[in-house]
């Protein structure tokens, strides 16, 4: 029943060689995320050994192998498998048509937050400084709490 | 049974990861030396794929070789052995001209010429990305391939060495949207940026209008960007369109290296900023002078 880490490792490589078999030019882009659906596939049935840490890094190696924003598949794995981990118990008995149709519609949204990131991170803001804001506030946070909680009634429950 | 788990993730790991990818992007984007070295030591184990996928690809090309017609392989020797004579008799009178240059520079207090030294390098493989104009070569880190190094073929320049690993590098051609240059327009020594259009195409923008360019010009690297040696051929100028209100014209030019069949190329592994960068420099100060005086200087 248990399925080794050594299953898991081979068939991930061997899903990126085929992610990254050389096409004639108007074939690459349609060819399938195959890293993409092989962690998919593993997060379904055997969450135990393919969790968020296997995906960010499976992602990652991807990120390498294209040459890409490094990064940008990690996160972008990473949330995939969060949703589909977080489905699972629905999406594993699911017949294989309607278990496509969710995967192609998990994907889309994946090629969609690909697409704005990169345009993001092309522009000409930083985005180390824009995103600084974020930490300003998680140091924020304390200070509006302990100010709120003073003026107002609501106190944190214990 | 492993179904009735829930196996529901946590939202703190999640969070943790997220926040690592986020930061990770923004240093690769600023371009961090530990990012690099995370590159590049991860690129080893995605290179060693690439290459693996790519044998039956060479083993295919070998199967034909090995089949192909005898004659037309002897064709093939006797044509590359004359070629051989030929480029060697070149040589020779380069050898001398060199010589002879180099004898007039010292008359001018100037530098000698450095030729840089050239590292023989075979395709291996070819990532792909959206507009496939990167590949893999067979040479890395061992063999002082580091990542800026110019690349060019037979007639021209490449692009140049985008990361390299210990066993091997990814190039990125000069047609790539994300490669920018400066050469040399033609004999009027201007120097202006061209960049590559993600198609065949490559543009040079902004050359003011009262530039000598025409179709069929020769576009030289300039060596003002401290990227590429000066004087190797980048590209052939195809079109210059006219933009009368703005008092610039825009120049379409395509590669002259043959990028269609890029089997082996040449690595340039000298850095270009080493001793040969000041007296570049002396010489680039000119460029952004009146082309005559400009002239007789390059020439």
């Amino acid at each position: 029943m248990s399925t080794s880490w050594i299953a898991v490792i081979l068939t991930s490589i061997a899903a990126l060689g085929l992610t990254l078999i050389p096409l004639p030019q108007p074939l690459q882009v349609h060819n399938p995320q195959w890293l993409l659906l092989t962690v998919i596939f593993w997060a379904l049935y055997r969450p135990a050994q393919a969790g968020l840490i296997y995906a960010w890094c499976a992602g990652l190696l991807l990120d390498v192998a294209v040459n890409g924003l490094l990064g940008l598949n990690a996160l972008l794995f990473t949330l995939t498998v969060f949703l589909v981990l977080s489905l699972r118990q629905r999406l594993a008995v699911a017949p294989l048509l309607s278990q496509a149709l969710l995967v192609s519609g998990f994907t889309l949204l994946y090629l969609m937050i690909a697409l704005w990131v990169e345009g993001v991170a092309t522009d000409i803001i930083s985005m180390a400084t824009y995103l600084s804001r974020a930490v300003s506030n998680l140091a924020a946070w304390p200070i509006i709490y302990f100010v709120m909680t003073r003026l107002t009634t609501i106190r944190m429950p214990r | 049974m492993a179904l009735f788990d829930t196996h529901r993730p946590g939202f703190n790991l999640l969070l943790v990861l997220v926040v690592v990818s986020i930061v990770l992007m923004s240093l690769d984007r600023i371009g961090t030396r530990w990012v690099n070295e995370l590159d590049g030591g991860v690129g080893g184990a995605t290179d060693a794929v690439i290459k693996v996928i790519h044998q039956p690809v060479a083993l295919f090309q070998s199967v034909v070789q090995w089949f192909g017609d005898r004659d037309q392989l002897h064709d093939e020797l006797e044509r590359l052995q004359e070629e051989n004579l030929l480029l060697r008799g070149q040589m020779q009178q380069f050898a001398s001209l060199k010589r002879e240059v180099d004898g007039l520079r010292q008359l001018l207090n100037g530098r000698p010429v450095e030729v840089p030294p050239v590292l023989l390098a075979r395709r291996i493989g070819r990532p792909p990305n959206a507009e496939g104009n990167l590949f893999t070569i067979g040479r890395g880190l061992d063999d002082d391939v580091l990542p800026g190094d110019p690349v060019i073929d037979a007639y021209g320049l490449v692009g140049q060495v985008l990361r390299s690993t210990r066993s091997g590098a990814t190039v990125i051609q000069l047609t790539s949207r994300d490669h920018v240059l400066s050469v040399l327009l033609g004999e009027t020594g201007r120097s202006a940026l061209m960049r590559g259009t993600g198609g065949r195409e490559l543009v040079v923008e902004r050359v003011p209008e009262r530039t000598r360019v025409a179709a069929g010009d020769l576009l030289y690297t300039s060596g003002v960007d401290g990227a590429f040696p000066r004087g190797y051929p980048a590209a052939r100028v195809t079109r210059v369109d006219m933009d009368e209100a703005q008092g610039f014209v825009r120049l379409h030019a395509e590669p002259t290296a043959d990028l269609d069949r890029l089997d082996h190329v040449l690595v340039i592994t000298e850095p270009p900023d080493s001793p040969t960068r000041p007296a570049a420099a002396e010489d680039d100060e000119s460029v952004d002078m009146p082309p005559v005086e400009e002239n007789q200087n390059v020439d």
